[in-house]
């Protein structure tokens, strides 16, 4: 299990790896979802305004690029299962046992 | 206005300085001048250090300011470079996979390939050639963007260069664009739309750091064409504004205002490749120089501190100085005043400061000051003594009681007086007075030469104990003797004697010869007297002419003292030669001893005077021991005195209710006949006075007069004598009786009284007398006491028509020729020469010389006394004019010479006579 700030971290470019040093490749949902929405409202304290000022700085500079974009929940759940490495984040209803949660936002 | 003898004084001396410039170089040494003037250097050192370091630290400031915005501008135009470069890709990357796949399948083949770029951060598109947006990532409504320059620049022309638009705002979504487009030919190399990136222009600026750039730091994207593209300062983002890059240099030296919001800041420019584009970097001059500023004001705090600390160390220090500088005054001022004030003085003053021994005591004294008086004192030199012990300077005085008195002194504080008398030369013998006070660790000793002084006290002292004349002991000091010895008498069991001594005679020595020869007899005989006692007897003077002699420890007996006396009495009888001449007195001594005749001096003193009166009257120049019954006489003197106030009251009663005789107690008068010597007849009468006592009887005049005379009762009685024979004559006349002359003796103090001439006036108007029947005796010592004042009164009474005659002439000392200036008619010669001119050879010459001197001055003679047939045979014979006496008539009442007249009126009394 992840702390909140860890998967935070993962999803804003701060740290290429889980904490046990695993390589960590982050995947979001579709830009302009709700869940996307939720997800970095609850995570990251972020709004879509921020976020998308964080990225365009991370950008800009050169420090990282914004993870990909998966169609939907399913697809996310279906690259995170099929690459071990990969995290991403579903509805608590799309959960099955192809992937593993690690943070379970209430 | 300086006054010309100012101003040539001035030339003379050349340039006057002002007044505080030469008080300000005469103290150069004073600490509270100098001080603050050496101040002004560190403070100066202060300052410049100050500002320059400020100085310095400003241009680090700025170079600081220049590098960032340098390094800044560096960074911002490489990260530019890289994602203009990025975009431009992107944007060929579009074109090419449009070229390859068409408008519609070109973006999702590259999403697939991952060559989109972020679509969190970008928008792509693709247009047809009429400017619908074919397609987009993200997905996006159709739009038709044909009338947009972004469109129809790459439309009209094909110069294979990417176009930037100007930033927009969006009517749909309200947020600014950038554009960068490129242009997509077809096959045939014509136009077929356009690729674009949309990008936020705060994606441009979000490398803004605050960390770096601050609250005021710029970062700007700007046009070639003057237009901002995106610009943030601070927090903020915005575009549009016209910024004209040519006019900035690419490095900025100064901070610049020329920017927008007219805040200064080190700007730098760079001209981006391939767009035409600058990127531009400011810091602003307040953020970059906030540091410095804060030095600067660190510095100028320190500096300020450090001002005021010196300039109050320096005021601290100079107060004190000044202060210091100003009791140093004050103290040298005091010293001044001391020294002018203490050696104008006649005292001398001696500071000692204390030396004290190893147990803390004083053991002995330096000199720390005197003055001249001092030096005079000591005879030592102020500067030989100054700082000396006391103990090599003044040895005497380490051990007679005055160093102790110093000490204690200056210990215990207090102040302390003493005389003593000096012992060492030069002031060996003056008696000095000194008063010590206490000063801090010594003392001050004022010492005032006090000799003076006590020789006028001593001699004040012996004058109110002393006798001026004669040196002899006064009364008052005669009385302390007395009751010394009376006290010692008294304790041990011994016996005294005391003696009075008064001169018989010596009145008519200072009558006759004046009062100095009285002078000088009362010094002689003192010194006789003297001589004749021993060393413990005490000779002194009562007054005038009385003396005292005290005899301490004596034997109790009269006899023992006899000889003593005897010898005082011998020598004051031997002839004292006065004023030319040998005068002769005597003594009657009147003589009392203690304890027999009175146990107190008071009862003493009045016992001894009774004695002398007893002697007195015992025909003087002797001595009498006292007897109690001395004191009788002395109660009947009180008695006497007493009934002749009541005696002279009763007469005057008797006169106011007309009568002559008061019944048997008062005054009443005799006359005795004067008779011409040659013819018999009697032709006057001298009145003469008798008193009456109610107990005693008749009292006779010389045991009355002299008291009346004593008491002052003779003013009263003399004045009723003359009324009384005044009137008597009167009424002789009246009964054809003839004109009689009456005499009437006046006594010294009825002829001192001031109306004695109105009086006399008053009792001829009274009685009706014409002023030739009244005759005034008066005697020789009576003139003599005031000459002149006795010549007036004579003057007068004769001017009156009164006769004047000279009474007992030739017992006084009658000076001759006062004698011839007196107006007066008849010459006396008294009953003790009449009593013996039958035998005694000197008495006739005595008669014959008055005879004759009054013969020549013109004044007639007369005898009193005269007894016998042979006296008046030789007074007749020797040409004497008058005679009174017994062998005429005693002296008899007023009837009795009426009698005498009647018979005179025959010529058988003129055969008697005859």
């Amino acid at each position: 299990m992840l702390r909140a700030d860890q998967v935070a971290a993962i999803f804003l470019g701060q740290s290429a790896r889980f904490p046990d040093g695993q390589e960590a490749v982050p995947l979001d949902q579709r830009l302009g979802s709700p869940l996307r929405d939720e997800f970095y409202a609850r995570v990251a304290s972020k709004t879509p305004a921020l976020l998308k000022a964080w990225w365009s700085k991370m950008v800009f500079t050169g420090r990282g690029q914004p993870p990909a974009e998966a169609e939907d929940s399913a697809a996310v759940r279906r690259r995170v299962a099929g690459n071990p490495d990969t995290v991403g984040y579903i509805e608590r209803a799309a959960l099955d046992a192809s992937v593993r949660p690690v943070l379970v936002v209430q | 206005m300086m006054k010309r003898a100012d101003k040539e004084r001035a030339g003379t001396r050349g340039m006057r300085l002002p007044r505080w410039l030469r008080h300000l170089l005469e103290s150069p040494l004073e600490t509270h001048f100098a001080l603050p003037l050496f101040a002004l250097l560190p403070l100066a050192a202060i300052w410049i250090a100050t500002f320059h370091f400020i100085d310095v630290e400003r241009r680090a400031a700025v170079n600081g300011a220049r590098d960032a915005t340098h390094e800044l501008v560096e960074t911002y135009e490489a990260q530019m470079a890289r994602n203009l470069n990025a975009i431009d890709q992107t944007l060929k990357v579009i074109k090419y996979a449009v070229e390859a796949d068409g408008p519609t399948g070109a973006l999702p083949a590259l999403r697939r390939q991952g060559l989109l770029p972020p679509g969190l951060v970008f928008v792509v598109s693709v247009t047809d050639r009429a400017g619908h947006v074919v397609a987009s990532n993200p997905a996006a409504p159709a739009q038709d963007v044909g009338r947009q320059r972004y469109f129809t620049v790459h439309r009209d022309a094909d110069d294979g260069l990417p176009y930037v638009s100007k930033t927009l705002g969006e009517a749909a979504d309200g947020e600014p664009h950038l554009r960068f487009t490129r242009r997509i030919n077809d096959g045939a190399g014509h136009f077929a739309g356009i690729a674009m990136v949309e990008v936020d222009p705060a994606y441009f600026t979000s490398s803004y750091e605050r960390s770096r750039e601050g609250e005021h730091g710029l970062l700007a994207l700007v046009g070639n064409d003057g237009m901002v593209r995106a610009l943030r300062i601070g927090d903020q983002d915005s575009w549009g504004q016209r910024i004209d890059v040519d006019d900035l240099d690419e490095d900025a030296v100064a901070p610049d205002v020329k920017l927008p919001d007219g805040v200064p800041r080190y700007v730098s420019v760079r001209r981006l490749h391939g767009f035409p584009l600058s990127a531009l970097a400011g810091l602003a001059d307040s953020e970059q120089m906030a540091e410095f500023e804060q030095h600067r004001h660190t510095y100028l705090a320190a500096a300020l501190g450090a001002s005021l600390l010196l300039v109050a160390i320096v005021g601290m220090v100079s107060a004190w100085s000044w202060q210091l500088a100003k009791a140093r005054r004050r103290e040298r001022r005091a010293q001044e005043t001391y020294a002018a004030a203490s050696e104008a003085s006649l005292d001398a003053i001696f500071v000692l400061r204390c030396v004290h021994g190893a147990d803390g005591r004083v053991t002995d004294f330096t000199v720390e000051e005197t003055n001249r008086p001092g030096e005079q004192l000591t005879g030592h030199l102020k500067d030989a003594m100054r700082g000396h012990p006391l103990s090599l300077l003044m040895p005497s005085y380490m051990d007679n009681g005055i160093f102790e008195e110093l000490a204690r002194v200056a210990v215990h504080g207090g102040v302390a007086e003493g005389e003593w008398q000096a012992v060492t030369p030069p002031a060996t013998g003056r008696w000095l007075q000194r008063q010590v006070v206490q000063v801090e660790n010594g003392v001050v000793a004022t010492v005032r030469d006090i000799t003076e002084r006590r020789r006028s006290e001593e001699r004040i002292r012996h004058m109110a104990h002393h006798d001026e004349l004669t040196g002899l002991p006064n009364r008052t000091l005669i009385r302390e003797r007395l009751e010394q010895a009376v006290e010692s008498a008294r304790s041990q069991g011994g016996s005294l004697a005391l003696a009075f001594v008064d001169l018989d005679g010596f009145k008519l020595v200072n009558d006759g010869l004046g009062h100095n020869a009285g002078d000088e007899l009362l010094q002689v005989v003192a010194a006789r007297m003297q001589a004749c006692l021993g060393p413990r007897d005490t000779l002194g003077r009562l007054g005038g002419d009385e003396f005292v002699i005290l005899l301490p420890d004596v034997q109790d007996s009269p006899l023992a003292l006899t000889p003593v006396l005897e010898r005082v009495r011998q020598a004051v009888g031997a002839p004292v030669p006065v004023d030319g001449q040998a005068v002769q007195v005597g003594c009657s001594m009147g003589v009392v001893m203690y304890p027999r005749d009175g146990d107190d001096p008071k009862t003493l003193m009045m016992n001894a005077d009774a004695a002398m009166y007893r002697a007195k009257e015992l025909g003087k120049h002797n001595f009498q021991f006292y007897t109690r019954e001395m004191n009788a006489s002395i109660e009947e003197k009180l008695m006497l005195l007493d009934g002749l106030r009541n005696a002279l009251d009763a007469t005057l009663a008797a006169e106011a209710a007309g009568l002559e005789h008061p019944d048997g107690q008062g005054f009443h008068l005799l006359y005795q006949p004067k008779v011409d010597l040659r013819t018999g007849r009697m032709f006057g009468v001298e009145a003469l006075i008798r008193w009456t006592h109610p107990e005693h009887g008749l009292v006779r005049p010389d045991r009355f007069i002299g008291l009346a005379e004593e008491s002052g009762l003779i003013v009263g009685i003399g004045e009723w004598v003359i009324r009384s024979a005044c009137r008597q004559a009167r009424r002789w006349r009246q009964a054809g009786l003839g004109a009689l002359t009456v005499s009437v003796n006046v006594s010294a103090r009825q002829f001192e009284e001031k109306h004695l001439v109105e009086r006399i006036a008053g009792a001829l108007r009274d009685a009706g007398l014409p002023p030739g029947a009244l005759e005034l005796e008066v005697t020789e010592s009576l003139l003599m006491r005031d000459l002149n004042q006795a010549l007036e009164r004579m003057g007068e009474l004769k001017a009156m028509g009164v006769s004047l005659s000279i009474d007992d002439f030739g017992t006084g000392y009658s000076s001759l020729s006062a004698l011839k200036s007196f107006p007066i008619s008849t010459l006396k010669i008294d009953k003790s020469f009449v009593r013996d001119l039958g035998h005694s050879p000197d008495d006739q010459a005595i008669a014959l010389a008055v005879i004759s001197l009054a013969h020549r001055l013109h004044l007639r003679v007369i005898a009193e006394g005269v007894e016998t047939e042979e006296q008046r045979a030789f007074l007749r014979a020797h040409d004497c004019d008058e005679m009174q006496g017994y062998l005429f008539s005693p002296p008899v009442a007023a009837e009795r010479i009426a009698v005498l007249l009647r018979a005179q009126g025959r010529p058988s009394l003129d055969g008697m006579a005859a």
